[in-house]
């Protein structure tokens, strides 16, 4: 079982589109979130993420559950991946020796360089974040041997993302997902505008698989032709689930929000997840990712948005392939 | 990792300049000298899906 931890609803960044909804103070007890851990060995494969609110601000805790985590895997002979989802800002030297000792997976999410990180994902204080976060993104691509960025798609940080890969590329990283941003107005101007940005991503992702150095773009990769990169399907409170702070599951890290959803939750971690419940959530009428559909609030725009930015991968990954089987046709 | 992380750098400074710089006719250069073939070559593709903590789509 994949059981994400959501260690706090505290961040230090004040991003203004978070799914997660307003921060406040409320860290998980370590108690609870051992017996988080303990659900994550009832099912293979086993893998504990670390996710918030910011999981960094708790990094003690992560790293006695951390240990705990491992102590029960070698226990048990049991495979574990770990896994961290940050927004890198917290990233030091202390925490990256940790990441690297224990093989984390370290996922950091990021709008872009410079003023696009900065524009919607500043410090709580107002402070510009690009900064620390591009500082410690480097020391983390020089450290950590599973790293992965998850850059967030705003239609005024759209134009950054060709540098953003750029960058990314030239640092090493082997892969990046993009993740529009559903709640914005992604009015006509700004999907035209979306469909150059990904064409080029798209031209560039299948034209790096040809080389030594491929650079793995979501979502693109997926769609590959010849050999798409393999994604698992969404198990939705099967084999995943998240617990919030308080020990309330959810089928999905983007359900907890601020932990009130009620329609969303599918148990505790006293009573166990509720297997009817999580059925009766997933029959729920949803053309795409039933979160978005759970999610509170009016829900038209992001399935809209969300309806085009599928439509737009499909779009862009089969004319890239056409635009590199072209350039490979001998004059 | 086969390589040191000094020459893989240089492999990507080289490589970026083609993928994000050089534009559509030099990526075609590059490529016409690659094996003419409808399969990219092996890679070490991470498997994202398992630490995205439920972000990636779906």
């Amino acid at each position: 079982m994949y059981v994400t931890l959501v260690l706090t609803h505290q961040c230090n960044l004040a991003c203004d589109y978070c799914f997660a909804g307003p921060k406040f103070a409320r860290t998980m007890p370590y108690e609870l979130a051992a017996r988080a851990v303990r659900l994550a060995f009832q099912q293979d494969p086993s893998g504990v993420i670390f996710f918030g609110g910011e999981p960094l601000l708790e990094f003690p805790l992560m790293a006695r559950v951390t240990r705990l985590a491992t102590r029960l895997a070698a226990r048990s002979r049991r495979q574990l991946a770990l896994s961290l989802t940050t927004n890198a800002t917290l990233l030091g030297p202390r925490q990256l020796h940790f990441l690297r000792h224990y093989r984390f997976h370290v996922a950091v999410s990021l709008d872009g360089v410079g003023e696009n990180q900065d524009r919607h994902r500043p410090f709580v204080s107002g402070r510009s974040s690009s900064g620390v976060v591009w500082r410690n993104l480097e020391r983390a691509t020089r450290s950590l041997d599973h790293l992965h960025v998850m850059a967030v798609v705003n239609p005024d940080t759209l134009e950054g993302l060709p540098g953003l890969a750029e960058r990314l590329y030239r640092l090493g990283l082997p892969s990046l997902s993009l993740l529009p941003n559903h709640e914005a107005d992604w009015n006509q101007a700004a999907r035209e505008r979306a469909r150059q940005v990904y064409l080029e991503l798209a031209r560039v992702c299948y034209a790096s698989l040809l080389t030594s150095e491929p650079f793995s773009i979501t979502p693109f990769a997926q769609r590959h032709p010849v050999r798409p990169l393999p994604l698992a399907p969404c198990s939705f409170g099967e084999s995943e689930l998240s617990v919030s702070p308080r020990g309330n599951l959810y089928p999905c890290s983007r359900l907890v929000h601020t932990d009130t959803n009620r329609e969303a939750r599918i148990g505790t971690l006293e009573s166990g997840p509720d297997r009817a419940r999580v059925a009766a959530l997933k029959s729920c009428p949803s053309e795409g990712c039933r979160c978005l559909a759970l999610a509170p609030g009016p829900r038209d725009r992001a399935l809209d948005n969300q309806s085009f930015f599928r439509r737009l991968a499909e779009e862009a990954s089969q004319s890239a392939w056409r635009w590199l089987t072209d350039v490979r046709q001998p004059a | 990792m086969s390589d040191s992380p000094p020459e893989k750098l240089a492999r990507r400074r080289f490589l970026a300049d083609l993928l994000f710089v050089g534009g559509s006719l030099v990526a075609a250069a590059l490529l016409g000298r690659l094996q003419e073939t409808d399969e990219p070559p092996a890679s070490d593709f991470p498997s994202v899906n398992s630490y995205s903590g439920g972000l990636l789509e779906r």
